[in-house]
């Protein structure tokens, strides 16, 4: 740390800190013009000099770029420091003499006109050619469409790049001190685009300030949960077996970055957005089907493909996910779904189920992936292996339980599908509400429904059955709100604002809720709340829900889940975790472990996780208010205004009268062993 | 043994571990986390040189994100 004397305050700050910064955290006020904190510092208006003293000698220098790297006197104020302040003002009001912000500062610091330095002209909103519009452009968000253009007198700021490639994010006009640069009204006529603006900058700056330290959204995407999910025993491997793998290093998103990725191009996502997490594996050479040896671009992977068609199908090499990625994209198919597809397909194999003779000759053991890419290859023409591994596991179960003689009820724990969806790429086994956002989401187990794995499971901010379906009740609402608003989610909680720990309710990140309210009221006229929101979904939502149930769906039944999104299916998964499982069955069963076999421990630790998923399944039906059997209540659709579409009363009249089907639980434990 | 909390666990103590020493050995690597000690929050930049005490009750909260 260095000693600081400022203005006669003496602080300690780190080498390199600049005289700026310095300031600032002393409360000390030094004018700028040209700088931008989301910015690297230009110094080329001059306005925020200061005078530094240091060993008797006296230097007058920009406090945005003078960095303090030995013990300073820096006199912020003194009449050296205001002259020149003075002269550089002057300097800028000469040429631009209409401009407020220098009219402002000129009254504040006594400046006037300088006769050598002729006026440009009298424009209230005149580029002073402080550059903020350029940097931001290039360095802050990274589309550099603006550029220098002239010399000297002649300067000015030109759009280097066709008109049409300027993506209207507005960041320019955002930072512009003068209006020199204003955005014209958006054609689809918001009613206040300011408001708008302002809830938008909002991100940007954070995206530009705080990103690198937070999520590296715009280096990396999502890509960077691989690891982290690793980390915490998350990251689906053999079939959601189990949640690490120590070749798990071989595909953490710095890979993907260093090899592949190209940063800043455009990937189908809205060319606007600021937090510009697409990035591009340019010129990618795939080694089999339709592209083999040709170059070809691929967009991503995403978190779910690489933990799909990666660690849950055992390939830990980024180039065959890269591969998979490709085709998935130019095949149209999911890669979710093909991921936990196959990875159910492999189990099957690896436990005899499948055969080479059943899969056309492949073999199709965890980590093959050249074969996977046949299966794809496949699939999409419709032909061999492939057109049983489409029809997704709901029906594969059924294939191979009637026609191959597999155990019915062994397909049901291992394939993770519910409501005919397949699973999303995280081990829900440890997090009760997560195996509710999974398994009570209206379109199967998807992960943009709820994602309450840390709330629950590493936080423990869950601990009672109304704690989780609170939570089951709130964050589902609020994500089915983007997508009422054809809205991304990302910006709300994979950046986060500085403060957000010191808000009342980090987890929902209250400042970015209130910048959604103000984008929908911008938009609309309309002003709204964070509780108007979450009406606008809760009605949306059950009317989905009815939806499903007019279609024969939507009731208790339809929530069930695998026993493998629960708990351990395998012996082989129970002894990974078997303190975890032991420790449950001691403190929570009161059961004691030791005098128990493996599978009375097995069937045990079933009983007591699925009969809590019931319990849960209650929970949230009753904050939600639904019936037991997970049906809107005629005081749920009064409340919420659906009495009045046509149908809706009756159809929750009739289901009213249905008893509740109970879920089928299964008191033993499988005794297959299958090998990883 | 002497011990202290990490999010509603025992989790062994030893004379000058410091929050990011529990961070470490929890490998609780996800970036957006907040600390609080005995429900006071402690600042990012305190956690290498935080010093707990035995019995203390720390929470790792991690906020969410991906999806």
């Amino acid at each position: 740390m260095i000693q600081v004397t400022m203005d006669g305050k003496k602080t300690e700050v780190e080498p390199g800190t600049t005289i700026l910064a310095a300031a600032r955290r002393l409360g000390i006020g030094i004018p700028t013009l040209c700088h931008e904190e989301m910015l690297q510092p230009y110094g080329v208006c001059r306005v925020c000099v200061v005078e530094v003293v240091e060993n008797g000698k006296s230097n007058v220098v920009t406090a945005c770029k003078g960095k303090i790297r030995r013990p300073v006197e820096i006199r912020t104020d003194s009449e050296k420091a205001v002259a020149a302040r003075r002269q550089s003002i002057g300097k800028l009001l000469s040429r631009w003499p209409g401009v407020k912000v220098l009219r402002d500062l000129a009254d504040q610091y006594g400046a006037e006109k300088l006769p050598d330095h002729p006026g440009r002209n009298d424009d209230p909103h005149a580029c002073i050619q402080c550059g903020r519009c350029i940097r931001m452009c290039r360095d802050g968000v990274w589309h550099d469409c603006l550029d220098w253009e002239g010399q000297v007198e002649d300067r000015r700021v030109v759009m280097k790049v066709p008109e049409e490639e300027c993506v209207g994010c507005g960041a320019c006009a955002a930072v512009c001190p003068t209006g020199a640069i204003s955005m014209e009204d958006d054609p689809n006529h918001p009613a206040d685009p300011d408001r708008i603006r302002r809830a938008g900058m909002v991100l940007t700056r954070e995206m530009i300030l705080l990103d690198k330290d937070q999520c590296h959204m715009r280096e990396v995407g999502t890509g960077h949960l691989v690891e982290l999910m690793n980390d915490y025993d998350l990251l689906p491997v053999h079939n959601y077996r189990f949640g690490s793998h120590p070749e798990a290093a071989n595909i953490a998103s710095h890979h993907f970055k260093k090899r592949f990725f190209t940063q800043g191009t455009f990937d189908g996502c809205y060319l606007g957005c600021d937090m510009n997490c697409c990035k591009v594996a340019e010129g990618f050479v795939p080694r089999t089907g339709p592209k083999r040896d040709q170059f070809v671009a691929v967009d991503g992977p995403e978190y779910e493909t690489s933990g799909g068609c990666g660690s849950n199908m055992g390939i830990f090499d980024p180039h065959w996910i890269l591969e998979i990625n490709f085709y998935c994209d130019h095949y149209g198919i999911d890669s979710i779904s093909f991921g936990t597809c196959m990875a159910f397909v492999m189990e099957c194999y690896q436990a005899g189920i499948l055969t080479k003779k059943r899969t056309g000759g492949l073999e199709l053991p965890f980590g093959a992936a050249e074969a996977s890419l046949k299966v794809l290859h496949q699939m999409a023409r419709g032909k061999g292996f492939g057109l049983v591994v489409g029809l997704g596991i709901r029906r594969m179960k059924k294939k191979f339980a009637t026609e191959y003689g597999a155990d019915p009820d062994f397909l049901r724990d291992i394939g993770m599908e519910s409501k005919g969806l397949e699973y999303s790429e995280y081990v829900t086994k440890e997090s009760l509400a997560q195996q509710g956002g999974f398994g009570i989401a209206l379109k199967g187990p998807q992960h943009d429904e709820a994602w309450l794995i840390f709330m629950d499971m590493v936080n423990k901010q869950l601990p009672t059955f109304e704690d989780k379906a609170e939570a089951l009740h709130y964050f589902p609402m609020w994500r089915t709100w983007f997508g009422l608003n054809g809205l991304c989610k990302l910006p709300w909680n994979d950046v986060e604002p500085a403060d957000n720990a010191d808000s009342d309710e980090p987890q929902k990140v209250p400042l970015h809720v209130k910048g959604y309210c103000d984008f929908f009221s911008g938009m609309t006229g309309r002003e709204v709340g964070p509780d108007d929101l979450i009406t606008m979904s809760e009605r949306v939502y059950n009317f989905q829900r009815l939806f499903n149930l007019r279609q024969g769906f939507g009731t208790r039944e339809h929530d069930a889940i695998p026993y493998r999104s629960a708990g351990p299916v395998t012996e082989e998964e129970y002894l990974s975790r078997q303190e975890r499982y032991d420790g449950q069955l001691k403190e929570e069963v009161g059961l004691d472990p030791a005098g128990m076999s493996l599978p009375e421990k097995m069937s045990a630790t079933r009983r007591y996780r699925e009969e809590r998923y019931e319990k849960l399944l209650d929970a949230v039906y009753k904050r939600r208010g639904w019936t037991k059997d997970g049906v809107p209540t005629l005081t749920k659709i009064r409340e919420l205004g659906l009495d009045k579409v046509d149908g809706l009363v009756d159809l929750v009249k009739k289901a009213g009268k249905k008893p509740a089907k109970k879920k089928n639980v299964r008191k033993k434990a499988s005794k297959r062993k299958t090998t990883s | 043994m002497t011990a202290l909390t990490v999010n509603g666990d025992p989790h062994p103590f030893s004379e000058g571990l410091t929050i990011a020493d529990i961070i470490d050995q929890k490998k609780y690597s996800f970036p957006l986390k907040t600390v609080f000690v005995n429900g006071t929050r402690i600042p990012k930049e305190e956690w290498p040189t935080h010093v707990l005490r035995a019995g203390d009750v720390v929470d790792v909260l991690h906020m969410m994100s991906g999806g």
